[in-house]
């Protein structure tokens, strides 16, 4: 009875805002995708994250569409992503809510889940940016727990390289991370407008204020 | 001054509103961005030549190809399970090879399992091959492809593919051809909807989960002619690993819904090869097509399942079916043949001759079942016929064996244009379809043919306003074509009042008109003649659909099929009023003349602006059988149906679907009622900023439940992902177990209403005003997955062990409440989890179990590279089951762990904790208490910028008090075993510039269940 109430007051609320949106159809067959992400292979091919309908689409070269996800815990769907990254073969998807990087073939086939759970992290690490270097390497960035992680390309489980409260210098507002070369992750800093250069294995190499006119 | 530009950074980064700030960023952007290294993080000199390595570049050779990659080789060792030796190779191309020839690609041969649900069993290998060369006129494309061979009506065909095709285009002629490994088989299945079953419907053939999977992406699937969209917010979802398509609650089923799959299958005895070419030629709006197609099985031994006994069986066979028993005479079997039944006899305890069996699945003539002993091992057991109305999948103790096919297809196609808006069409085909390549016996009957001549016109102005559309076709298929895919309307059998089974030349005349109004609208009517075999129906046709102002949607259909008994469908629907709401009402009905008869109405409102739209609807349908006793149509059911749709989205940042569906129908034949309730809402709120996060979704459906059984097998001592607990009679989740777990049918199924809940909460408390709550989180988690025949699902959640209604009793809710300010001086975390799950899936009985948790966290930062941490944890477990007495158990106790977490050096850091904890409880009635103490360190030493080094030690040691008569449950302690513990993981990991890295990792484990457990794994990877 309680729990009809409270999803009775959660459906009312719901759907008691108004002011409409307009936004852009990218797809026509599926007229509510948001392209929140986007990222490009050299040979054309295109991935879109849709973060609100927890969706993603494959735009392959010869033009063919495939999508995946949908809001739920099962096989194949998303509980929140928040980001995605390919290292040209692969495409990852970083599931915060889901605790998992989600890993798809070119064609929007699940291939396997990395949950953090199985790494031996007792607590959801919610992870919030990911990023893949050429060679296969996989990094994390919890801007909750402020870890960066990495999962080698043969391995299944995740291991912490740097814990950003642990630096010599404050590292605040995480926001992104992204393989810069084969052995160097950048961290940047969403409020300080910095940008934070790691090497692979979790030392803090550089500082550099983000410059305008980007 | 090199120091000063990094002291404004750090300064900017520390403090960003301090004028120290201010001036580092009005600083000159050059000067910024000349500061590469931070400076002032450096101990010591000697580092500096390691930070200049960092900002190396290799010199590269100007050219127009670039290529990347890696290969591998790897090593895994183990004292008990051997060494295991690996590699793979990965390699993109991209850039142009000429000036007008590109080229890109990717070459992988890293084997990918998938992994869906979490079952531990490989199910394919995926690689990823594909390169692509193209030139203004040629392109070469290798690896994974989608094929689409499409022309006209007659040839549809579209597959995935691996290997390579080619094409050109020279003026106006267009060619390609190709040669390729299929991924699947095709297949198609038909069938009627269940009376509030939204699945799962099974598609594979093979009912056994572990050999069939279906090519991922390859589904198209219909409901009353309409086809679906995949997704969980949409019409269906698909397991592909089991073959299971579940319908979401948008579409009702019911026993009148036709639904249609076409899919590809993996579950093939041979490796499909498929060859083809195409050629297409127009000019001046005539067009010529040419297109061919050969799809052959492998039938030699590394391209077949089959042993070369079975092959040979299959090359006297010729054209016909062969089916071969199952059992084998063996003294070591576990069936005894007895009264023509195999009767399982594990033990030996019956006499007579025993065999070895392998049953195979059969819905139709199957007579045994699928069961699982006590311990765990499947078997199968034979069901009296009166009993097997109860079961879906029944097995045979034998099995088919599929002959390699041969099929090919040759389509020719052209149009000629009579004039400006008329064109004559003609199309045909041959087909050479052979049922069994290792075997000429019946060959000659392999031939078919298919032919159609067709004359349309379109946009013919007859003036004022006026235009018409018309279409004359003749078409003709021997009995003998054989299309790969299919070649009709998918509702072509309803439409036409035909099962599907007849056979028989097919031959169809038809011409139809469509005349266009002034007003937009649509006058269509079509007369057609068809015949299969002796079959003959004649079908007349017309249709209205216009669209004004104050009717929006007018559409009105009338369709007569005359053959043994009549055939009439009639469909009616009009929305009305302008603006933004449109009452609407619809009618539908369907009359065999002595047979049945069928219709329905509804209507509702509908109101659509912008991102906002509802649906409203209500409706009844009445279904007759024709009584030949009373010579009247009698009502045999009666069905009231309603639906809400609301869709909704702001810029507020909130957005939500909900879809409810109700049908209660009453069937006076069976006597029944059923009333069927599904729902699906969603609903989210996420906007930058903004504190607060919000999702939730709730689902409630009617579906078929399917009894699962999870079954294990031994792989070798760490190589699993379980273990087993003799004590406990139980698999434990163990990453260094012996055992991997995987779900099989039981073939038993049930109808259940299911409610499934998922709800996400975060309130970030920095994001709101309120200074004092800076860096709080709180985040509400929940789920649920609940599914039971009777009751309230509300009720479900907490149901006792031998509440029978229950299919599945699950759910999770955590929350948890953390402070971790900027300055990241302190964390705090406090936890709570509670999780409970009860289990009837199991044909052997029910299992049960219950955790709560409560747990807090402390980080404090008493140096700036020195951390005191402590977390505390009060647990309870409580397992109970009705398959073992042996899994009762409770547990409850604490747990502790307190130490430090130091970076010594940048290159140096060291973790340690002590921990320790009590646990009490019962198992079997009998008490324990059990205590440990332990320590837990871990050391990483980063060699510069080439390397890390790290090493991670644990000691315990757990006891138990001398009162105590139970064993320590597996949850007990944090999982420690009795005894002293000794686990020890080394991990090594090195860069070598950017051409090669090497990783080795060794694991030991001493305890009380793993003795010296020792695995060792190595990898070299170079990069390129």
């Amino acid at each position: 009875m309680h729990l009809r109430f409270i999803l009775s007051i959660s459906f009312i609320l719901c759907f008691s805002f108004a002011a409409d949106i307009d936004e852009t159809i990218i797809f026509p067959d599926r007229p509510e995708f948001r392209s929140d992400k986007i990222i490009t292979l050299p040979d054309g091919t295109a991935f879109h994250l849709d973060i609100r309908s927890r969706e993603a689409a494959a735009v392959l070269p010869d033009g063919e569409i495939r999508f995946t996800g949908g809001f739920g815990n099962g096989y194949g769907h998303f509980m929140e992503p928040v980001d995605i990254t390919s290292d040209g073969v692969s495409v990852f998807v970083c599931d915060r809510a889901g605790n998992a990087i989600i890993q798809l073939t070119r064609r929007l086939e699940v291939v396997k889940a990395f949950s953090f759970n199985q790494s031996g992290f007792s607590e959801p690490i919610f992870p919030s940016s990911v990023s893949a270097s050429q060679n296969g390497y996989v990094a994390v960035l919890s801007e909750d727990r402020r870890l960066v992680l990495v999962k080698q390309p043969q391995e299944d489980l995740w291991t912490i390289v740097a814990d950003l409260d642990r630096q010599p210098v404050s590292i605040p507002c995480p926001e992104t991370v992204r393989f810069t070369s084969l052995h160097s992750i950048v961290i940047t800093s969403s409020c300080s407008k910095t940008e934070y250069t790691f090497s692979l294995f979790g030392r803090l190499l550089s500082a550099r204020l983000i410059t305008g006119g980007d | 001054m090199k120091y000063l530009k990094s002291f404004l950074v750090l300064c900017s980064v520390l403090f960003p509103k301090s004028p120290y700030a201010a001036q580092a960023d009005s600083a000159d952007a050059a000067f910024i961005a000349s500061l590469p290294d931070l400076d002032s993080l450096l101990a010591d000199q000697q580092q500096t030549e390691l930070l200049e390595l960092s900002v190396k570049h290799e010199p590269k050779e100007a050219s127009d190809i670039s290529a990347s990659g890696t290969a591998f080789r790897s090593m895994d060792m183990s004292p008990l399970a051997g060494s295991d030796l690996g590699g793979g190779l990965k390699l993109q191309l991209n850039g142009n090879l000429t000036e007008n020839i590109q080229v890109s690609g990717i070459l992988s041969d890293q084997s990918s399992p998938i992994q869906p649900r979490g079952d531990t069993r490989k199910i394919r290998d995926l690689d990823e091959v594909y390169v692509k060369v193209t030139h203004p006129n040629i392109s070469v494309t290798a690896g994974d492809y989608f094929l689409k061979m499409n022309s006209g009506k007659l040839l549809n065909i579209n597959k995935n593919l691996i290997g390579i095709k080619s094409s050109f285009k020279y003026n106006n002629v267009i060619g390609s051809a190709f040669f390729a490994g299929a991924k699947g088989n095709y297949r198609e299945f038909r069938m009627k909807g269940e009376e509030g079953n939204q699945g799962p419907y099974m598609l594979a053939s093979g009912g056994d989960f572990r050999n069939q999977t279906i090519v991922a992406g390859s589904e198209t699937v219909w409901l009353d002619g309409m086809q679906l969209t995949r997704g969980n917010q949409y019409d269906y979802t698909i397991d592909y690993s089991t073959g299971e398509l579940t319908f979401e609650p948008k579409h009702l089923l019911h026993s009148d819904s036709d639904i249609v799959v076409e899919f590809e299958s993996t579950d093939a005895k041979y490796r499909r090869n498929t060859a083809g070419s195409s050629l297409s030629l127009k000019k001046e709006g005539s067009f010529l097509e040419v297109n061919w197609i050969r799809d052959f099985d492998d039938p030699s031994l590394s391209g077949s399942a089959y042993a070369s006994s079975d092959l040979e069986l299959i090359k006297k066979a010729g054209d016909e079916h062969i089916s071969v028993t199952g059992a084998v005479e063996d003294s070591a079997g576990m069936y005894v043949f007895e009264d023509n039944i195999y009767v399982y006899d594990p033990d030996a305890m019956m006499a007579g001759k025993r065999f070895m069996v392998s049953f195979s699945l059969d819905r139709e003539s199957g007579a045994y079942k699928r069961d699982i002993s006590a311990d765990g091992t499947l078997y199968y057991s034979f069901v009296p016929k009166e009993s097997r109305s109860g079961y879906v999948d029944l097995y045979d103790p034998g099995k088919t064996l599929d002959k390699p096919e041969n099929i090919s297809l040759i389509h020719v196609r052209s149009g000629i244009p009579l004039s400006q808006n008329q064109m004559l069409q003609v199309h045909a085909g041959i087909s050479q379809f052979d049922q069994n390549r290792l075997s000429a016996i019946g060959d000659k009957d392999n031939t078919g043919s298919i032919f159609q001549l067709a004359l349309e016109g379109n946009g013919i102005n007859l003036g004022r306003g006026f235009g018409l559309d018309y279409a004359v076709s003749a078409f003709q298929k021997g009995s003998r074509y054989q299309p790969m895919e299919r070649d009709q309307h998918v509702s072509f059998e309803r439409n036409w009042n035909i099962t599907g089974a007849e056979s028989g030349k097919e031959i169809l005349s038809d011409i139809s008109g469509k005349l266009q109004l002034p007003s937009g609208g649509i006058l269509s009517s079509s007369y057609a003649h068809y015949s299969v075999g002796n079959l003959q129906r004649e079908r007349i046709q017309s249709g209205l659909e216009s669209s004004s102002r104050w009717l929006p949607e007018l559409k009105a259909s009338f369709s007569s099929v005359k053959g043994e008994r009549d055939f009439i469908q009639r469909s009616f629907f009009v929305k009305m009023l302008p603006g933004s709401i449109h009452p609407f009402v619809n009618l539908k009905s369907e009359t065999r003349t002595l047979e049945d008869k069928w219709g329905e109405f509804s209507g509702g409102l509908e109101f659509g602006k912008g991102n906002n739209s509802m649906k409203f609807s209500v409706g009844q349908r009445d279904d007759y059988v024709y009584s030949f006793e009373n010579a009247h149509m009698g009502q045999i059911s009666e069905a009231v149906f309603g639906s809400l749709d609301i869709s909704r989205r702001t810029e507020r940042g909130w957005s939500g679907e909900m879809q409810i569906r109700k049908r209660i129908t009453q069937n006076s034949i069976q006597e029944s009622k059923t009333d069927i309730s599904l729902a699906h809402i969603r609903s989210h709120f996420r906007r930058n900023n903004h504190p607060i996060r919000f999702d939730i979704k709730l689902k409630q459906e009617s579906r078929l439940g399917s009894g699962r059984i999870m079954v294990y097998d031994s792989v070798g001592a760490g190589l699993g992902g379980f273990r087993y607990d003799e004590e406990f009679d139980t698999f434990i989740e163990d990453p260094n177990g012996a055992y991997v777990g995987f779900a099989v049918a039981s073939g038993i199924r049930r109808p259940v209403k299911a409610v499934g809940l998922t709800e996400l909460f975060e309130v970030d408390f920095s994001k709101t005003t309120y200074m004092k709550l800076d860096g709080i989180k709180l985040r509400i988690n929940l789920s649920a997955d609940l599914s039971g025949s009777a009751g309230d699902p509300t009720d479900w959640m907490f149901a006792a062990l031998e509440n029978e209604s229950i299919e599945r009793s699950r759910w999770m809710a955590r929350t948890e409440i953390s402070y971790r300010p900027v300055s990241g001086h302190r964390q705090q975390t406090i936890s709570w989890v509670s999780r409970r799950d009860l289990n009837a899936l199991d044909l052997r009985g029910t299992d049960i179990s219950e955790h709560r948790e409560a747990s807090a966290e402390w980080k404090e930062s008493l140096r700036r590279h020195f951390r005191w941490t402590m977390k505390g944890i009060v647990s309870d477990h409580d397992a109970a089951s009705t398959v073992s007495s042996f899994r009762n158990r409770t547990s409850e106790g604490q747990w502790l762990e307190s130490g430090f977490e130091w970076n010594v050096r940048p290159d140096l850091e060291v973790i340690a904790h002590i921990q320790g904890g009590v646990d009490r409880g019962v198992h079997r009635n009998d008490s324990y208490s059990g205590k440990a103490m332990g320590l837990h360190a871990s050391v990483i030493k980063r060699i510069g910028l080439i390397g890390r080094i790290r090493g991670e030690i644990t000691l315990n040691e757990s006891w138990m008090d001398e009162a105590a008569s139970a064993s320590l449950p597996p949850e007990a302690l944090q999982g420690f075993a009795l005894g002293k513990t000794f686990r020890m993981q080394i991990t090594t990991h090195f860069l070598f510039k950017n051409a090669m890295s090497m990783n080795l990792s060794v694991n030991t484990i001493s305890d009380a269940r793993y003795e010296n457990l020792i695995n060792l794994r190595g990898e070299i990877r170079a990069n390129f």
